[in-house]
């Protein structure tokens, strides 16, 4: 090797060839070893196109495209036996502009929150009002909301399979009253859709979704009032704590037995902020005092089929 | 496929480039000619009194927001790293370049804050430029932070968790790391990594703490495990009530239209 070693001056008894520009630095250089430091490549190779398969048998741009729903704000949707509820945390994109709708009327039955690209979103929730309007139209009743959800995650589904399109970027919690009760599904980019008691997306959603487990029980036999409390509830434990719900970040949307799908205004929202005032954060993130929360593992070295060698990273900065 | 260590090799895509160009100048359009060298003001030597016992890296945006936001006031810095002004480059006069800058914080601990203009190409050169300052302290903690994208798993998380900590250290740091070591095939780039690996060419004990994060938005919660860490050193650094309504950083997936 030639320049890098010389302006260190490099000492010709040391062993261990050193990515000495320090451009790259390997866990496997401090292990004490003389191993080469691994071969990285910044691309996966198989990340290009959609309609490209890996040889472990996933779609990277999929699953790229469901880190964008990671990148909206968070929202809560729970139900009970009569009622379904969506709470969204807004967000303003500066200081100029008010913080932006998330919660979008789709009919009177049916009502959908958002997280990820606002313009995905609303084409979808366009094309959503367009088939209850149709079946409206057609059958002079409502649209079920089950199979709103398959022709919804039909729709999807097209954009995961054609190389000239891309996932939509966006996932959705729908909330609907129908002959079958209250329903809340939880959509995603990858096209599948799932059927929820209760569900939070977004960023930082998987403190609201801890809180939603620890009080799953109680959800079924609550009033309305208590269920959007717990909304709310989950909603705060994805904030910082310097950061606090108010009127203007929270939307909150109810739909249920006898009550048309509605989008709280300001006033109704303060009154609901107004009952958990006060409370101190319960079920918040997981416990990360002196320890690091569990990250994802690295793969073993002995997995089964996987992506050939040299290992691959992805950069997307 | 890659022929040699560190060669970035442009995958092959259907996407249609209208400008397919070849020529040399555009390959190399990044070459460490085109990048300025840097210089430090005042010089080392005249600033080097006794041993100091820490000497901190920060890089990347959450962490600089984290010690602008958490740390005590640093003061006015004791050294800057500029790059080098060439004579008659009006252009380069104008533009408002930050500098990457020294602080004392305690008597024996001082803070360098890289500029986050700095190019990866820079690397070595500003290694070398704070070089006298890391041969002068007992111990170089590095912090520095990436998206969480850029951690290796084998499998799509949906409960993933938003911020982790990983480590790498010198083979002669002998004091308590306080979280797991990265694991392969990940690695650490750029500013950071060659500070690391001068520190370990050098024998001078240092850390380094990488925290992967999903967005560099400062607030207390992507913050929390930097400030866990620098409770458990024995140096009082952090303010008793930190700051964060500066909006030190939001990050371009937080102030665009395009993410609600």
């Amino acid at each position: 090797m030639g320049g890098p070693h010389s302006r260190y001056g490099l000492n010709e008894e040391k062993k261990s060839p050193l990515p000495l520009l320090g451009i790259e630095f390997c866990s496997s250089v401090l292990t004490g070893g003389n191993q080469w430091p691994c071969l990285i490549l910044f691309r996966n190779q198989y990340d290009s196109d959609v309609t490209v398969w890996s040889p472990q048998g996933r779609l990277h741009q999929v699953e790229y495209a469901m880190e964008a729903v990671k990148l909206g704000s968070a929202t809560v949707g729970l139900k009970n036996k009569t009622h379904a509820v969506l709470i969204a945390l807004k967000r303003a994109s500066s200081e100029l502009s008010a913080h932006q709708k998330k919660i979008i009327p789709i009919d009177t039955h049916i009502g959908i929150t958002i997280a990820g690209l606002t313009a995905d979103a609303r084409i979808l929730s366009r094309y959503m009002r367009t088939e209850c309007l149709n079946h409206k139209y057609a059958h002079d009743a409502l649209l079920p909301v089950s199979r709103l959800i398959t022709m919804l995650g039909n729709k999807m589904q097209a954009c995961t399979q054609r190389y000239d399109r891309r996932p939509y970027g966006v996932g959705l919690l729908v909330a609907g009253y129908d002959d079958q009760g209250p329903h809340v599904y939880q959509t995603c980019p990858s096209a599948n859709y799932f059927d929820c008691k209760a569900m939070a997306v977004g960023s930082r959603s998987q403190s609201a979704r801890t809180y939603l487990e620890k009080h799953l029980e109680e959800f079924v036999d609550c009033d309305t009032d208590e269920l959007i409390k717990h909304g709310l509830r989950a909603l705060r434990d994805t904030l910082p704590n310097e950061v606090e719900l108010n009127t203007k970040n929270v939307s909150i949307g109810i739909v249920g037995r006898n009550t048309p799908f509605k989008a709280f205004d300001e006033e109704g929202t303060a009154q609901y902020l107004r009952m958990i005032e006060g409370e101190e954060k319960r079920g918040g993130p997981p416990d990360t005092t002196g320890q690091d929360p569990t990250p994802p593992q690295p793969p073993p070295a002995d997995d089964g089929p996987q992506d050939p060698i040299p290992a691959v990273a992805m950069e997307t900065e | 496929m890659a022929t040699y260590f560190g060669e970035v090799v442009e995958q092959s895509s259907r996407a249609f480039w209208g400008d397919q160009c070849d020529s040399e100048d555009d390959v190399h359009s990044d070459s460490p000619t085109n990048w300025r060298k840097l210089e430090v003001s005042p010089s080392p030597t005249q600033l080097m009194s006794s041993r100091i016992k820490l000497f901190l890296v920060v890089h990347g945006p959450l962490t600089e927001g984290f010690v602008e936001a958490c740390f005590l006031d640093k003061g006015v810095p004791i050294a800057e790293i500029n790059e080098a002004e060439t004579e008659g480059e009006e252009s380069f006069r104008r533009r408002k370049r930050k500098s990457s800058a020294i602080y004392s914080l305690l008597s024996d601990v001082l803070l360098c804050i890289c500029s986050s203009h700095l190019d990866m190409a820079q690397s070595f050169d500003f290694t070398e430029k704070i070089s006298p300052w890391m041969k002068n302290a007992e111990q170089v903690i590095i912090l520095t932070c990436s998206y969480i994208s850029g951690y290796h798993i084998t499998r799509h998380q949906d409960d993933s968790p938003d911020t982790f900590l990983k480590a790498l250290k010198t083979d002669n740091f002998s004091s308590l790391v306080l979280s797991e070591t990265l694991e392969q095939p990940n690695t650490v780039k750029g500013i950071p990594a060659g500070v690391l690996t001068w520190c370990q060419i050098f024998e001078i004990p240092a850390v380094l703490y990488i925290c992967y994060t999903r967005s560099y938005e400062v607030d207390s919660a992507s913050v929390k495990l930097f400030q866990q860490l620098f409770s458990k050193l024995p140096f009082k650094l952090l303010k008793e009530k930190p700051n964060f309504t500066n909006r030190l950083y939001s990050g371009p997936e937080i102030s665009s239209t395009l993410y609600m």
